[in-house]
């Protein structure tokens, strides 16, 4: 392999897994970054995708994990 | 202790350590981790058996490992197993143990043949609609944001997950995907459970994401785990010598701490009601299982729920009594005080001689339950289902004397906060009979005959209060290190003892901490296998990209014109390359 092919592999790497996975696209609603509990509903609707929003028709196992496990 | 992989350590036989034959060991529990230490002990430490003593406050042994034919109530079986081929020091196990039938075949041979002879297949993983299989079935249903979230997750390191739940890292389009549907009912994951716990798991089995949706990579063993598992680790351990006592509960381990030395020196116990006290020295080891998911479980019947009031279990009080000597012995109320209430405490174990139900489970699962194969390969779950049913046949017979025309069926909710669909009660309120109404409404029987032939069925509820303890939010520290930070003869083993990157509620997990007790006390000089190294494989992580994304190369992702532009140029750099080879060779181009 030439030299200056060597660079390739790392930037390679790096280039697939962000196509792959976005892991360049860092979560907006994670712990640290902002409560799911609150963006969903109140002050930062950005976060969550209305589209994608829970609701009364959903099964009780997606509208459970909009609580603390303890009843809906 | 160290780790290792490979042929080179996995069949060489270590020296015997230094000044074994001198060694005692008290192991507290005899679940599979208690059992393994002993086999451990024996088999690479080269401890005489008749200088351990496995104390177990039942009066038979396998812990959470059970199936009983119970002469009053029926077929019991709280659970059941999923083992895949990368439990490496299960195996490791049970390659020394002979099966019951033919001393000349281990455990793990039968459990080969018989795998390889019937493998596991689900044809249906999720049902909805009494008992239609969900249109995307088969799909992960993943969109780009929730295969983000999993990667976020998974790179953030454990010591910033601490406390942290898996609702607190994921949105709702990822707990829409069949993903969650899949992933949380084969490993029972709650949406409040340990984020440490759910990242643990997508790292140790990333190599199975391509098979979430069929469950082609589950081995089962022949019958019920006590019978397949622990009678014949029990008649090994019985033939070296070593001491079962039961009726024996472990009530505290006291502890000499002294320049940074934690030293134990005497056994607190009760013996068939009896006070009786033991002293140690530093040639006696104790191996204690501290936790458990099963203590403290409770039957009903046909008629009668499971009673929900119960003590605190031996284990948990142990525990306690340790973890009030030293911090490092962990904080046991994490795991067993403020259980959430929309969690899964109640599995029921069904026995039908009514063959009206077969067409249903044949409609379902593509198999006829009586044939001796493997029936639903683990759970299919029921999307619709407002207790979250999971339903597991396992092959049948499940248990050795069970009549050919018996058929098991275990079920578990993991949800019991609320009212059923067909009953309208929560499922810790609910009788056997109307745990069974429920699930035949769910399979679709006509419910004109649900009541007849729910009636006709014996059907155990069961109670197990601390059956998701092991998930439960934590952080470094809650547990405790197998071997405490200057332990001279103090180990502890079991799902709540503290190993790296293996996951709890595993069979992989008992063994692994048993195996690293034993080889730290007794500085066995061989290598402990390492957990299974798919993680760090880039093939696995490249087909895993695939699967996630539901077999979609790289250009049939949906990317925006800054991506595609990149994309492009990956490509033509790549061309020709060994990268290019296994992208090719992953799907992913």
């Amino acid at each position: 392999m030439k030299k200056n092919n060597l660079p390739i592999i790392p930037l390679a790497f790096i280039a697939g897994a962000a196509v792959g996975n976005s892991i360049g696209s860092m979560l907006k609603h994670q712990k640290h970054g902002c409560n799911k509990n609150h963006c969903c509903h109140h002050h930062e609707p950005a976060c969550c995708d209305k589209s994608s929003t829970i609701t009364d028709e959903d099964p009780v196992y997606i509208r459970e994990t909009q609580t603390s496990g303890h009843g809906l | 202790m160290y780790y290792s992989s490979g042929n080179y350590e996995a069949f060489a036989h270590p020296k015997k350590p230094a000044n074994a034959d001198k060694k005692s060991a008290y192991i507290v529990g005899s679940g599979l981790a208690g059992l393994a230490a002993a086999v451990f002990l024996i088999r690479d430490g080269q401890v005489p058996g008749n200088q351990i003593h496995i104390l177990e406050e039942l009066k038979l042994p396998g812990g959470s490992m059970d199936g009983i034919l119970n002469e009053q109530r029926g077929y019991i079986i709280r659970g059941g197993r999923e083992m895949e081929p990368h439990f490496e020091t299960l195996w490791d196990l049970f390659r020394s143990i002979p099966t019951l039938e033919n001393p000349d075949v281990s455990v793990l041979d039968e459990f080969y043949w018989l795998n390889k002879k019937d493998p596991s297949y689900s044809k249906t993983r999720a049902i909805e609609n009494r008992g239609q299989k969900i249109a995307t079935d088969g799909q992960l249903t993943l969109s780009r944001k929730a295969v983000e979230e999993i990667a976020k997750l998974v790179l953030t390191s454990e010591e910033k997950l601490g406390d942290i739940k898996i609702n607190e890292v994921f949105g709702s389009e990822f707990f829409k995907s069949n993903f969650w549907l899949y992933w949380s009912t084969m490993f029972a994951f709650e949406p409040w459970a340990s984020a440490i716990e759910m990242r643990r798991y997508l790292l140790r089995f990333v190599h199975h994401v391509g098979t979430l949706q069929n469950m082609s990579a589950l081995k089962f063993t022949k019958y019920n785990q006590y019978e397949s598992l622990v009678k014949p680790m029990v008649k090994y351990l019985e033939d070296k010598g070593v001491q079962f006592q039961y009726d024996t509960i472990v009530n505290n381990v006291i502890v000499n701490r002294t320049a940074g030395q934690k030293i134990a020196t005497e056994l607190d116990m009760t013996v068939a009601g009896e006070k009786e006290t033991l002293s140690l020295t530093p040639d006696d080891f104790v191996f204690v299982t501290n936790g458990s998911i099963t203590e403290s479980t409770t039957y009903g019947d046909n008629n009668h729920p499971a009673p929900t009031e119960h003590a605190i279990g031996a284990s948990w009080q142990l525990w306690e009594k340790l973890a009030e000597q030293d911090p490092s012995f962990g904080h046991p109320a994490k795991f067993y005080k403020n259980i959430p209430e929309a969690n899964w405490v109640i599995s029921a174990t069904c026995t039908f001689t009514d063959n009206r139900i077969v067409p249903y489970i044949k409609k379902i699962t593509g198999k006829d339950p009586h044939s001796g194969s493997i029936v639903t390969s683990g759970p299919v779950s029921i999307k619709d289902s407002n207790w979250l049913l999971g339903i597991s046949i396992s092959r049948q017979p499940h248990f050795k004397q069970q009549n050919p025309n018996e058929l098991i069926v275990w079920l578990y909710g993991l949800f019991s906060d609320q009212p059923g669909n067909y009953i309208q009660k929560k499922i810790t309120d609910c009788n056997g009979q109307e745990l069974c109404e429920e699930f035949l409404y769910h399979i679709g029987v006509p419910e004109d005959q649900i009541a007849d032939i729910a009636k006709d069925a014996n059907s155990i509820p069961i109670h197990m209060p601390y059956i998701t303890s092991y998930f439960m939010p934590r952080k470094t520290g809650d547990r405790p290190l197998v071997v405490p930070e200057g332990s001279q003869n103090l180990a502890f083993i079991g799902n709540f003892a503290e190993t790296k990157k293996d996951t709890v509620f595993t069979t992989e997990y008992s063994v692994r901490t048993a195996m690293e007790a034993v080889y730290q006390l007794l500085d066995i000089d061989r290598g402990v296998p390492e957990v299974f190294a798919s993680s760090y494989d880039i093939r696995t992580i490249l087909s895993s990209i695939y699967y996630l994304n539901d077999k979609k190369s790289l250009e049939e992702l949906p990317l925006n014109k800054v991506e595609q532009i990149g994309l492009e140029a990956f490509l033509k750099k790549i061309k020709g390359t060994y990268l290019e080879e296994i992208f090719r060779d992953e799907h992913l181009i």
